[in-house]
């Protein structure tokens, strides 16, 4: 049950704005304020090195469009998105499932399966990259006896495995968040319905096509709008694993943005590249806003 | 009986799929350390050994012996810590503002916060980095701490919006009445109500900044403020990963995320319920 609120009076409502102000100040300053200074340098030609800047208009925007390798990152961009929120959901979903009977021991499995979700990027991926090591890597060993991977490779190398592997990992980091959402939705389901059910004779199964399923519809959607955003604008895992290597095979747009700027120096058209991100992004979130309203807010 | 055989069944199954995804979860971890602890001999073997025949702590040894990451653990922890700390302040304000009061334009400001905390960090890059440099806060502290800033604010505005909202207003309300202003009422009933679920976004808070690279990766790259992250990333030279010493520098950076986060996860857990992302 939402709280009361307490209305707009003069005095409650000076303290009101007053706690607020810091909350506007940051907004302003460092949220509207970069992405209107993203869209000017956008709209710029760049050199940084000579420090030369001159209005271009949308000239960045237009070649993109005609760039092969905006349109293949923004590809990988989509099966990195897709794979990893797919699977993230799937297996958060079938854990929360499990987890979801009372008893000491399930919190301290909910806890041990938590923790991909705090260890530091930098250790989650050099340690995969470890176990996916050419030559001493467990993993790699492992799928080279099943004869899922050649000997003596790694899949980071490989064109077509880099990004599948890649997608693992992210699931890996992923999965304990969507796990600890559908868990805590689990709990809100009343107990009478199964109660209910079973009187009726309903088997396990029965139970979960038409009491859980459908108690679970709407926060899945949630579920899939955030992790997708997540997923879409994640840089720091895919760039610490593959660099967006090998050949390009898993540059997405975040790490196109950040080899166009920090390697590129061409600001102007990595700035470019960030706004269709934000473009992408907001188009998503109006969509969240209409179907779910602001009742969420 | 059917009923029952079908449940026992259940419970089999259920702890078989429970010890896969425990597998899944904690088999990276597991190989981190015990790859920490292997000599190199034990270490460059094919095929890999699963479990370890004798422990050094010998990378260890490197790591903070003859290396900078001592140092680093130094860096981050200032970074992570004033962080937190600004963030914390700005949210707290911000979301009992927000649960409280009533006032144009709140919804607005909720839309905002919501898209702030989704926003790619990579549109704030650019502008970020020439706005700071501008300013000279390149290889500062001051300047990471005001990027960590960017993603903490809305992450704690989200879930101290949840902790307050559970805190009833009656109590407030109560003591108002008692004779305490509405500030008074703050101070003395909402926060301290409110002491445990503050703690444990502050303390995420804390572990956003400890993990994030790509902020840091562009800001920091002088030697002196360096975070642990960056140094780290700094041991994989292409083609020649020391991989003892990285092992070792990764398992020193995970501990301290791992006992804070065992310190608050129930409150983790509870906030995301009581209505964070609520169903």
């Amino acid at each position: 049950m939402p709280p009361r609120e307490v209305s707009w009076s003069p005095n409650g409502g000076r303290l009101g704005v007053l706690f607020l102000l810091p909350t506007f100040v940051f907004l302003v300053s460092l949220v509207i304020y970069p992405v209107a200074y993203n869209a000017y340098l956008s709209l710029q030609d760049d050199n940084y090195m000579l420090g030369l800047r001159r209005f271009v208009g949308i000239r960045h925007y237009a070649e993109l469009l005609q760039d092969a390798v905006f349109w293949r990152s923004l590809g990988n961009n989509l099966v990195w998105t897709v794979g990893g929120v797919g699977g993230q959901l799937v297996l958060g979903l079938a854990a929360a499932l499990l987890l979801d009977v009372p008893g000491r021991g399930m919190a301290v499995v909910r806890t041990l399966l938590l923790l991909p979700y705090v260890v530091p990027v930098i250790a989650t991926a050099i340690t995969w990259r470890w176990m996916f090591n050419d030559f001493y890597g467990i993993l790699s060993f492992f799928l080279a006896t099943i004869g899922m991977l050649p000997p003596q490779t790694s899949p980071f190398a490989s064109l077509e495995l880099a990004m599948p592997a890649a997608i693992v990992v992210g699931i890996w980091r992923g999965f304990p968040f969507a796990m600890i959402v559908y868990w805590a939705a689990l709990q809100a389901i009343p107990g009478e319905e199964y109660e209910a059910a079973r009187v009726d004779g309903a088997g396990i199964v029965q139970e979960f096509w038409h009491i859980t399923i459908p108690h679970l519809k709407h926060i899945t959607l949630v579920l899939v709008v955030l992790r997708t955003l997540w997923m879409f604008n994640y840089f720091d895992l895919l760039y610490l694993l593959t660099k967006g290597g090998p050949a390009g095979a898993t540059q997405h747009l975040p790490i196109m943005v950040y080899i166009t700027s920090f390697g590129l120096f061409r600001f102007g058209e990595a700035a470019a590249i960030a706004g269709l991100m934000a473009v992408t992004a907001g188009a998503i979130i109006v969509l969240y806003v209409k179907i779910h309203g602001m009742r969420e807010l | 009986m059917k009923q029952h055989r079908s449940r026992a069944g259940l419970t089999v199954f259920r702890w078989i799929g429970l010890g896969g995804l425990v597998v899944f979860a904690l088999f990276p971890c597991y190989w981190m350390l015990a790859s920490s602890l292997r000599p190199p001999q034990e270490l460059f073997t094919v095929p890999p050994r699963l479990f370890p025949g004798t422990l050094t702590i010998q990378w260890y040894e490197v790591v903070l012996r003859t290396t900078r990451m001592p140092r680093y653990f130094l860096n981050s922890a200032v970074i992570s810590g004033a962080s937190m700390i600004v963030s914390l302040v700005i949210a707290i304000l911000g979301a009992y503002s927000l649960t409280r009061f009533k006032y144009p334009g709140r919804q607005l400001l909720l839309l905002s916060a919501l898209t702030s905390y989704v926003l790619p960090p990579v549109l704030l890059l650019l502008p970020l980095y020439l706005t700071l440099g501008a300013l000279g806060l390149i290889n500062t502290y001051a300047g990471v701490i005001v990027t960590h800033v960017t993603f903490a604010v809305p992450f704690c505005l989200w879930l101290l919006r949840s902790f307050f909202n559970a805190i009833p207003v009656d109590l407030e309300e109560a003591a108002m009445v008692d004779g305490n202003g509405r500030l008074g009422a703050f101070v003395r009933i909402v926060l301290p109500l409110a002491l445990p679920g503050i703690l444990s976004t502050g303390l995420f808070g804390f572990i956003l900044s400890w993990n994030e690279y790509l902020f840091a990766s562009v800001l920091l790259t002088g030697e002196g403020r360096k975070t642990v992250p960056i140094g780290i990333a700094e041991f994989i030279v292409q083609f020649d990963i020391r991989w003892g010493e990285v092992m070792a520098a990764s398992s020193l950076a995970t501990i301290p995320v791992v006992v804070l986060f065992a310190l608050i996860q129930r409150h983790f857990v509870r906030g995301l319920m009581a209505g964070a992302i609520k169903g």
